[in-house]
Protein backbone atom coordinates (compact mmCIF):
# COMPACT_ATOMS: atom_id res chain seq x y z
CA UNK A 1 0.00 0.00 0.00
CA UNK A 2 2.68 2.53 0.83
CA UNK A 3 4.69 1.53 -2.48
CA UNK A 4 2.00 2.47 -4.28
CA UNK A 5 1.26 5.72 -2.42
CA UNK A 6 4.79 6.69 -3.64
CA UNK A 7 4.15 5.80 -7.48
CA UNK A 8 1.02 7.97 -7.49
CA UNK A 9 2.28 10.86 -5.80
CA UNK A 10 5.49 10.32 -8.01
CA UNK A 11 3.13 10.08 -11.10
CA UNK A 12 1.23 13.13 -10.21
CA UNK A 13 0.87 15.83 -12.50
CA UNK A 14 3.42 18.24 -11.97
CA UNK A 15 0.80 21.66 -12.28
CA UNK A 16 -0.55 20.48 -9.16
CA UNK A 17 2.19 20.44 -7.67
CA UNK A 18 2.34 24.56 -7.44
CA UNK A 19 -0.93 25.56 -6.48
CA UNK A 20 0.75 29.33 -6.35
CA UNK A 21 1.53 29.13 -10.27
CA UNK A 22 -1.75 27.47 -10.99
CA UNK A 23 -3.60 30.35 -9.27
CA UNK A 24 -1.78 32.52 -11.50
CA UNK A 25 -2.71 30.23 -14.70
CA UNK A 26 -6.47 29.80 -13.58
CA UNK A 27 -6.85 33.60 -13.16
CA UNK A 28 -5.28 34.70 -16.48
CA UNK A 29 -6.93 32.27 -18.36
CA UNK A 30 -10.50 33.35 -15.96
CA UNK A 31 -9.72 36.60 -17.13
CA UNK A 32 -9.09 36.43 -20.45
CA UNK A 33 -12.39 34.95 -20.88
CA UNK A 34 -14.06 37.19 -19.23
CA UNK A 35 -12.95 40.12 -21.04
CA UNK A 36 -13.40 38.57 -24.36
CA UNK A 37 -17.48 37.99 -22.67
CA UNK A 38 -17.63 41.58 -21.87
CA UNK A 39 -16.36 42.57 -25.21
CA UNK A 40 -18.42 40.49 -26.84
CA UNK A 41 -21.47 41.63 -24.62
CA UNK A 42 -20.75 45.24 -25.15
CA UNK A 43 -20.21 45.14 -28.40
CA UNK A 44 -23.82 43.63 -28.84
CA UNK A 45 -25.87 46.84 -28.95
CA UNK A 46 -24.53 47.36 -32.62
CA UNK A 47 -25.29 43.72 -33.27
CA UNK A 48 -28.61 44.63 -32.19
CA UNK A 49 -28.74 47.25 -34.12
CA UNK A 50 -27.83 46.20 -36.99
CA UNK A 51 -30.26 43.20 -36.66
CA UNK A 52 -33.64 45.60 -36.01
CA UNK A 53 -32.25 46.88 -39.43
CA UNK A 54 -32.41 44.00 -40.69
CA UNK A 55 -35.47 43.01 -39.62
CA UNK A 56 -37.10 45.97 -40.72
CA UNK A 57 -35.94 45.81 -43.92
CA UNK A 58 -36.77 42.08 -44.48
CA UNK A 59 -40.77 43.12 -43.29
CA UNK A 60 -40.25 45.72 -46.31
CA UNK A 61 -38.97 43.05 -48.87
CA UNK A 62 -41.89 40.99 -47.96
CA UNK A 63 -44.65 43.73 -48.50
CA UNK A 64 -42.53 45.18 -51.64
CA UNK A 65 -42.85 41.05 -52.99
CA UNK A 66 -46.62 41.48 -52.11
CA UNK A 67 -47.18 44.35 -54.09
CA UNK A 68 -44.61 42.73 -57.05
CA UNK A 69 -46.54 39.52 -56.52
CA UNK A 70 -50.09 41.94 -57.29
CA UNK A 71 -48.75 43.92 -59.93
CA UNK A 72 -47.36 40.49 -61.90
CA UNK A 73 -50.95 39.52 -61.95
CA UNK A 74 -52.02 43.00 -63.13
CA UNK A 75 -49.59 42.67 -65.99
CA UNK A 76 -50.77 39.36 -66.95
CA UNK A 77 -54.48 40.77 -66.62
CA UNK A 78 -53.80 43.57 -69.05
CA UNK A 79 -52.15 41.13 -71.40
CA UNK A 80 -55.05 38.86 -71.44
CA UNK A 81 -56.91 42.00 -72.04
CA UNK A 82 -55.55 43.42 -74.47
CA UNK A 83 -55.22 39.99 -76.40
CA UNK A 84 -59.14 39.84 -76.07
CA UNK A 85 -59.53 43.63 -77.33
CA UNK A 86 -57.23 42.61 -80.25
CA UNK A 87 -59.57 39.49 -80.96
CA UNK A 88 -62.77 41.94 -80.72
CA UNK A 89 -60.98 44.55 -83.74
CA UNK A 90 -60.05 41.72 -85.96
CA UNK A 91 -63.46 40.53 -85.88
CA UNK A 92 -64.85 44.31 -86.58
CA UNK A 93 -62.24 44.61 -89.13
CA UNK A 94 -63.66 41.64 -90.97
CA UNK A 95 -67.14 42.50 -90.73
CA UNK A 96 -66.06 46.15 -92.41
CA UNK A 97 -63.83 43.95 -95.08
CA UNK A 98 -66.93 41.31 -95.81
CA UNK A 99 -69.69 44.26 -96.42
CA UNK A 100 -66.87 46.26 -98.67
CA UNK A 101 -66.71 43.06 -100.51
CA UNK A 102 -70.53 42.87 -100.33
CA UNK A 103 -71.01 46.58 -101.69
CA UNK A 104 -68.41 45.62 -104.82
CA UNK A 105 -70.48 42.58 -106.03
CA UNK A 106 -72.60 43.48 -108.70
CA UNK A 107 -75.41 41.64 -106.44
CA UNK A 108 -78.24 43.24 -108.17
CA UNK A 109 -78.04 41.35 -111.31
CA UNK A 110 -78.92 38.04 -109.26
CA UNK A 111 -77.05 35.42 -108.36
CA UNK A 112 -74.06 36.37 -106.00
CA UNK A 113 -72.51 34.43 -103.07
CA UNK A 114 -69.27 35.02 -100.59
CA UNK A 115 -68.35 32.48 -98.30
CA UNK A 116 -65.69 33.51 -96.25
CA UNK A 117 -63.70 31.44 -93.50
CA UNK A 118 -60.73 32.74 -91.29
CA UNK A 119 -58.31 30.63 -94.07
CA UNK A 120 -60.33 31.12 -97.40
CA UNK A 121 -62.60 33.78 -99.10
CA UNK A 122 -65.01 32.02 -101.90
CA UNK A 123 -66.69 34.51 -104.11
CA UNK A 124 -68.98 33.55 -106.75
CA UNK A 125 -70.55 36.16 -109.26
CA UNK A 126 -72.17 37.01 -112.84
CA UNK A 127 -70.76 38.97 -115.51
CA UNK A 128 -71.70 40.27 -118.66
CA UNK A 129 -68.34 40.73 -120.09
CA UNK A 130 -64.29 39.09 -119.32
CA UNK A 131 -63.53 42.44 -118.51
CA UNK A 132 -65.46 42.76 -115.57
CA UNK A 133 -64.00 39.46 -113.77
CA UNK A 134 -60.65 41.16 -114.37
CA UNK A 135 -61.79 44.07 -113.03
CA UNK A 136 -63.20 42.40 -109.93
CA UNK A 137 -59.87 40.02 -110.03
CA UNK A 138 -57.73 43.40 -109.82
CA UNK A 139 -59.74 44.68 -107.27
CA UNK A 140 -59.03 41.77 -104.86
CA UNK A 141 -56.00 41.90 -105.09
CA UNK A 142 -55.07 45.54 -104.07
CA UNK A 143 -58.19 45.26 -101.15
CA UNK A 144 -58.58 41.88 -100.05
CA UNK A 145 -54.79 40.35 -100.39
CA UNK A 146 -53.63 40.88 -97.07
CA UNK A 147 -49.44 41.40 -98.27
CA UNK A 148 -48.81 39.95 -94.85
CA UNK A 149 -50.29 36.69 -95.12
CA UNK A 150 -48.97 34.18 -97.80
CA UNK A 151 -52.41 33.62 -99.55
CA UNK A 152 -53.01 32.92 -103.61
CA UNK A 153 -55.93 34.06 -105.21
CA UNK A 154 -57.13 32.00 -108.11
CA UNK A 155 -59.71 32.85 -110.73
CA UNK A 156 -62.48 30.14 -112.37
CA UNK A 157 -64.69 30.83 -114.90
CA UNK A 158 -67.74 28.93 -114.48
CA UNK A 159 -70.87 27.99 -117.24
CA UNK A 160 -73.67 30.61 -117.75
CA UNK A 161 -71.65 33.16 -117.02
CA UNK A 162 -70.55 33.10 -113.79
CA UNK A 163 -66.96 33.33 -111.84
CA UNK A 164 -65.62 32.06 -109.16
CA UNK A 165 -62.51 33.88 -106.77
CA UNK A 166 -60.73 31.58 -104.53
CA UNK A 167 -58.72 33.46 -101.92
CA UNK A 168 -57.10 31.45 -99.58
CA UNK A 169 -53.58 30.78 -96.99
CA UNK A 170 -50.88 29.50 -98.43
CA UNK A 171 -50.28 25.80 -97.10
CA UNK A 172 -46.85 26.49 -96.88
CA UNK B 1 12.24 20.96 -9.19
CA UNK B 2 13.32 23.71 -11.55
CA UNK B 3 12.09 21.61 -14.32
CA UNK B 4 8.52 21.36 -12.77
CA UNK B 5 8.16 25.49 -12.57
CA UNK B 6 9.24 25.60 -15.85
CA UNK B 7 7.29 22.73 -16.73
CA UNK B 8 4.04 24.38 -14.93
CA UNK B 9 4.71 27.95 -16.13
CA UNK B 10 5.16 26.21 -19.70
CA UNK B 11 1.68 24.63 -19.47
CA UNK B 12 -0.37 27.39 -18.34
CA UNK B 13 1.41 29.51 -21.11
CA UNK B 14 0.29 27.11 -23.53
CA UNK B 15 -2.95 27.15 -22.22
CA UNK B 16 -3.47 30.63 -21.44
CA UNK B 17 -2.25 31.15 -25.24
CA UNK B 18 -4.45 28.83 -26.52
CA UNK B 19 -7.53 30.39 -24.63
CA UNK B 20 -6.97 33.65 -25.50
CA UNK B 21 -6.84 32.46 -29.77
CA UNK B 22 -10.08 30.78 -28.86
CA UNK B 23 -11.58 33.94 -27.12
CA UNK B 24 -10.02 36.12 -30.13
CA UNK B 25 -11.48 33.79 -32.60
CA UNK B 26 -14.58 33.86 -30.88
CA UNK B 27 -14.42 37.36 -29.93
CA UNK B 28 -14.54 38.10 -34.26
CA UNK B 29 -17.10 35.83 -34.78
CA UNK B 30 -19.57 37.24 -32.89
CA UNK B 31 -18.36 40.49 -33.28
CA UNK B 32 -16.91 41.65 -36.82
CA UNK B 33 -18.09 39.00 -38.49
CA UNK B 34 -21.53 38.91 -37.50
CA UNK B 35 -21.23 43.43 -37.87
CA UNK B 36 -19.52 42.66 -41.24
CA UNK B 37 -22.64 40.04 -42.30
CA UNK B 38 -25.25 42.27 -41.26
CA UNK B 39 -23.86 45.20 -43.05
CA UNK B 40 -23.72 43.24 -46.26
CA UNK B 41 -27.43 42.18 -45.72
CA UNK B 42 -28.59 45.44 -44.99
CA UNK B 43 -26.53 47.06 -48.45
CA UNK B 44 -28.14 43.83 -50.37
CA UNK B 45 -31.40 44.77 -48.92
CA UNK B 46 -31.69 48.34 -48.80
CA UNK B 47 -30.55 48.05 -52.89
CA UNK B 48 -33.25 45.78 -53.50
CA UNK B 49 -35.56 48.03 -51.56
CA UNK B 50 -34.47 51.46 -53.55
CA UNK B 51 -35.29 49.79 -57.20
CA UNK B 52 -38.76 51.18 -57.89
CA UNK B 53 -41.89 48.47 -58.12
CA UNK B 54 -43.62 49.12 -61.35
CA UNK B 55 -47.40 50.28 -61.09
CA UNK B 56 -49.62 50.05 -63.55
CA UNK B 57 -52.02 53.08 -63.93
CA UNK B 58 -55.64 51.90 -62.48
CA UNK B 59 -56.73 48.14 -62.13
CA UNK B 60 -57.15 46.51 -65.19
CA UNK B 61 -60.88 46.11 -65.90
CA UNK B 62 -62.47 42.97 -64.89
CA UNK B 63 -64.70 41.18 -67.78
CA UNK B 64 -67.85 42.55 -67.63
CA UNK B 65 -70.88 40.27 -67.61
CA UNK B 66 -72.82 40.80 -70.70
CA UNK B 67 -76.38 39.86 -71.93
CA UNK B 68 -77.33 36.28 -73.33
CA UNK B 69 -76.83 35.94 -77.10
CA UNK B 70 -80.34 35.57 -77.69
CA UNK B 71 -81.34 38.25 -75.60
CA UNK B 72 -78.56 40.85 -77.26
CA UNK B 73 -79.70 39.22 -80.82
CA UNK B 74 -83.38 39.96 -80.62
CA UNK B 75 -83.10 43.51 -78.66
CA UNK B 76 -81.29 44.60 -81.48
CA UNK B 77 -83.04 42.54 -84.47
CA UNK B 78 -86.02 44.93 -83.26
CA UNK B 79 -84.25 47.69 -84.90
CA UNK B 80 -84.34 46.53 -88.33
CA UNK B 81 -86.56 45.24 -91.08
CA UNK B 82 -85.24 41.74 -91.39
CA UNK B 83 -85.71 38.13 -90.91
CA UNK B 84 -83.49 36.67 -88.22
CA UNK B 85 -83.02 33.20 -87.58
CA UNK B 86 -80.77 32.18 -84.75
CA UNK B 87 -79.84 28.68 -83.39
CA UNK B 88 -76.97 27.04 -81.46
CA UNK B 89 -74.77 25.04 -83.90
CA UNK B 90 -72.80 22.02 -83.51
CA UNK B 91 -72.10 20.29 -80.20
CA UNK B 92 -70.32 23.26 -78.80
CA UNK B 93 -72.81 25.30 -77.19
CA UNK B 94 -70.27 28.60 -77.32
CA UNK B 95 -71.38 28.24 -81.18
CA UNK B 96 -74.12 30.26 -82.89
CA UNK B 97 -75.53 30.08 -86.39
CA UNK B 98 -77.17 33.41 -87.37
CA UNK B 99 -78.98 33.90 -90.51
CA UNK B 100 -80.65 36.84 -91.88
CA UNK B 101 -83.03 37.08 -94.65
CA UNK B 102 -82.66 41.53 -95.34
CA UNK B 103 -81.13 43.64 -97.60
CA UNK B 104 -77.16 43.67 -97.66
CA UNK B 105 -76.60 47.03 -96.04
CA UNK B 106 -79.46 46.41 -93.43
CA UNK B 107 -77.90 42.59 -93.20
CA UNK B 108 -74.42 43.96 -92.73
CA UNK B 109 -75.70 47.04 -90.43
CA UNK B 110 -77.66 44.80 -87.45
CA UNK B 111 -74.44 42.56 -88.26
CA UNK B 112 -72.06 45.56 -87.42
CA UNK B 113 -73.98 46.43 -84.66
CA UNK B 114 -74.35 43.47 -82.68
CA UNK B 115 -70.91 43.52 -82.84
CA UNK B 116 -70.02 47.02 -81.98
CA UNK B 117 -72.42 46.21 -79.08
CA UNK B 118 -69.77 44.31 -76.93
CA UNK B 119 -67.09 46.41 -78.67
CA UNK B 120 -63.83 47.60 -76.47
CA UNK B 121 -66.02 46.89 -73.53
CA UNK B 122 -64.37 43.99 -72.42
CA UNK B 123 -67.00 41.99 -72.50
CA UNK B 124 -67.93 38.53 -73.92
CA UNK B 125 -67.95 39.13 -77.85
CA UNK B 126 -69.11 37.01 -80.91
CA UNK B 127 -65.45 35.86 -82.76
CA UNK B 128 -66.41 35.05 -86.43
CA UNK B 129 -65.98 31.33 -87.41
CA UNK B 130 -67.81 31.88 -90.70
CA UNK B 131 -69.73 34.54 -93.03
CA UNK B 132 -71.69 33.66 -95.82
CA UNK B 133 -73.69 35.89 -98.27
CA UNK B 134 -76.19 34.24 -100.95
CA UNK B 135 -78.61 36.58 -103.39
CA UNK B 136 -81.88 35.90 -103.67
CA UNK B 137 -82.65 38.74 -105.85
CA UNK B 138 -84.51 41.96 -106.01
CA UNK B 139 -87.56 41.84 -104.06
CA UNK B 140 -89.89 45.08 -104.01
CA UNK B 141 -87.37 47.01 -106.09
CA UNK B 142 -85.03 45.88 -102.90
CA UNK B 143 -81.78 43.09 -103.26
CA UNK B 144 -82.51 40.47 -100.92
CA UNK B 145 -80.64 37.68 -99.83
CA UNK B 146 -79.35 35.09 -96.88
CA UNK B 147 -76.36 36.40 -94.58
CA UNK B 148 -75.24 33.36 -92.53
CA UNK B 149 -72.83 33.93 -89.75
CA UNK B 150 -71.57 31.47 -87.73
CA UNK B 151 -69.64 32.92 -84.72
CA UNK B 152 -68.72 31.89 -81.07
CA UNK B 153 -69.49 33.63 -77.93
CA UNK B 154 -66.14 34.08 -76.76
CA UNK B 155 -66.22 34.03 -72.83
CA UNK B 156 -62.77 33.03 -71.76
CA UNK B 157 -59.92 34.95 -71.56
CA UNK B 158 -58.37 34.34 -75.53
CA UNK B 159 -54.76 34.36 -75.31
CA UNK B 160 -53.46 32.30 -78.05
CA UNK B 161 -51.64 33.97 -80.79
CA UNK B 162 -53.83 35.88 -83.45
CA UNK B 163 -53.53 34.75 -86.75
CA UNK B 164 -53.24 37.57 -89.55
CA UNK B 165 -56.06 37.67 -91.29
CA UNK B 166 -56.50 36.98 -95.09
CA UNK B 167 -58.15 40.08 -95.53
CA UNK B 168 -56.66 43.55 -95.81
CA UNK B 169 -57.50 45.75 -92.98
CA UNK B 170 -58.13 49.20 -94.73
CA UNK B 171 -62.05 48.86 -94.83
CA UNK B 172 -63.94 51.94 -94.07
CA UNK B 173 -66.32 51.18 -91.09
CA UNK B 174 -69.96 50.15 -91.60
CA UNK B 175 -71.84 52.98 -91.08
CA UNK B 176 -74.35 52.37 -88.52
CA UNK B 177 -77.11 55.74 -88.18
CA UNK B 178 -77.62 56.41 -84.60
CA UNK B 179 -81.25 55.78 -84.33
CA UNK B 180 -83.72 58.43 -83.82
CA UNK B 181 -85.12 58.88 -80.38
CA UNK B 182 -88.41 59.61 -80.87
CA UNK B 183 -90.60 60.15 -77.69
CA UNK B 184 -93.84 58.01 -77.24
CA UNK B 185 -95.94 58.11 -80.22
CA UNK B 186 -99.06 58.49 -78.49
CA UNK B 187 -99.88 58.64 -74.61
CA UNK B 188 -102.98 59.17 -72.48
CA UNK B 189 -105.63 58.29 -74.71
CA UNK B 190 -105.45 55.63 -77.23
CA UNK B 191 -106.05 57.27 -80.71
CA UNK B 192 -108.49 55.47 -83.05
CA UNK B 193 -107.23 52.28 -85.02
CA UNK B 194 -108.61 52.16 -88.17
CA UNK B 195 -107.82 48.72 -88.53
CA UNK B 196 -106.92 46.49 -85.28
CA UNK B 197 -103.82 44.91 -86.82
CA UNK B 198 -102.03 45.42 -90.17
CA UNK B 199 -102.40 42.05 -91.00
CA UNK B 200 -106.19 42.29 -91.46
CA UNK B 201 -105.89 44.86 -93.78
CA UNK B 202 -105.42 45.05 -97.57
CA UNK B 203 -104.80 48.04 -99.30
CA UNK B 204 -106.87 48.33 -102.08
CA UNK B 205 -106.56 51.68 -103.60
CA UNK B 206 -105.34 54.95 -103.11
CA UNK B 207 -106.94 58.77 -103.66
CA UNK B 208 -104.55 61.68 -103.47
CA UNK B 209 -107.37 64.19 -105.57
CA UNK B 210 -109.09 65.91 -103.66
CA UNK B 211 -107.50 64.39 -100.64
CA UNK B 212 -104.91 61.84 -99.89
CA UNK B 213 -106.37 58.59 -98.48
CA UNK B 214 -106.16 54.93 -98.63
CA UNK B 215 -108.89 51.69 -98.81
CA UNK B 216 -108.11 49.07 -97.07
CA UNK B 217 -110.09 46.36 -97.00
CA UNK B 218 -110.18 44.03 -93.76
CA UNK B 219 -111.10 40.57 -93.61
CA UNK B 220 -114.44 40.78 -92.78
CA UNK B 221 -114.85 42.43 -96.29
CA UNK B 222 -115.48 45.74 -94.48
CA UNK B 223 -114.15 48.89 -96.65
CA UNK B 224 -111.55 50.86 -94.27
CA UNK B 225 -110.59 54.53 -95.00
CA UNK B 226 -107.30 55.43 -93.35
CA UNK B 227 -105.64 58.87 -93.68
CA UNK B 228 -102.18 60.24 -93.38
CA UNK B 229 -101.18 59.85 -89.79
CA UNK B 230 -104.14 57.11 -88.61
CA UNK B 231 -103.09 54.30 -86.78
CA UNK B 232 -103.28 50.93 -88.59
CA UNK B 233 -102.85 48.74 -85.27
CA UNK B 234 -101.02 49.54 -82.14
CA UNK B 235 -97.39 50.04 -83.50
CA UNK B 236 -97.98 51.02 -87.31
CA UNK B 237 -98.81 54.34 -88.55
CA UNK B 238 -99.87 55.92 -92.11
CA UNK B 239 -96.79 57.96 -92.55
CA UNK B 240 -97.03 59.12 -96.38
CA UNK B 241 -99.35 58.95 -99.45
CA UNK B 242 -98.00 59.38 -103.04
CA UNK B 243 -99.69 58.00 -105.96
CA UNK B 244 -98.93 54.31 -106.38
CA UNK B 245 -97.66 53.77 -102.73
CA UNK B 246 -97.98 54.65 -99.19
CA UNK B 247 -95.35 54.84 -96.49
CA UNK B 248 -95.78 53.24 -92.76
CA UNK B 249 -93.78 53.54 -90.01
CA UNK B 250 -93.56 50.30 -88.15
CA UNK B 251 -92.74 51.51 -83.79
CA UNK B 252 -90.48 49.68 -81.97
CA UNK B 253 -89.76 50.36 -78.43
CA UNK B 254 -86.53 50.04 -76.86
CA UNK B 255 -86.03 51.01 -73.35
CA UNK B 256 -87.54 54.62 -72.98
CA UNK B 257 -86.33 55.35 -76.67
CA UNK B 258 -88.98 54.88 -79.09
CA UNK B 259 -87.86 54.33 -82.95
CA UNK B 260 -89.51 53.79 -86.52
CA UNK B 261 -88.54 51.98 -89.39
CA UNK B 262 -90.26 52.97 -92.50
CA UNK B 263 -92.18 50.27 -95.19
CA UNK B 264 -93.16 50.74 -98.58
CA UNK B 265 -95.92 49.12 -99.62
CA UNK B 266 -97.31 49.35 -103.43
CA UNK B 267 -100.51 48.81 -104.28
CA UNK B 268 -101.57 45.34 -105.58
CA UNK B 269 -102.90 45.74 -108.71
CA UNK B 270 -104.57 42.32 -109.05
CA UNK B 271 -106.20 42.61 -106.08
CA UNK B 272 -107.60 46.12 -106.60
CA UNK B 273 -110.30 43.85 -108.98
CA UNK B 274 -111.29 41.70 -105.97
Amino acid sequence: MASLNLVSKDNRYHVFKHPALSFIGVSLCLGAIALTVQFIVSYQPIIDNANKIALQQSQQLESRKHKQHIYEKQRQAQVKRDAFLRRQQSVSDELNAFAGLLEKLPIESGEASIKLSNSRLEVTSLYDRIAQTEALKNWLNAHWKNPEVASSLHQQLLPEKRVLFVLERSSS
Amino acid sequence: MKSSVTKTIGFWSILFVAICILCAVSAYFFTAHQSHRLRELISDNAEQLASPIPTLAGEPAKLSPSAPVDELLSDIVQRYPINLHYQRSGSADSTWLVTIEAEPQQATRFLAEVVRSQYKQYSHFPETESLRWESLGAINSGVYGVLQWQFRWQTEHSISQLEKPIYANHFKPINVPTLSCYDKPFSGTQPHFVVPQMSDARLTAIQTVPNRKVIFKSQNQKWVTALEGDWLGQRTQLDTIHSDSLILSHWQQSGDCWHKHSEQLRINKESDAS
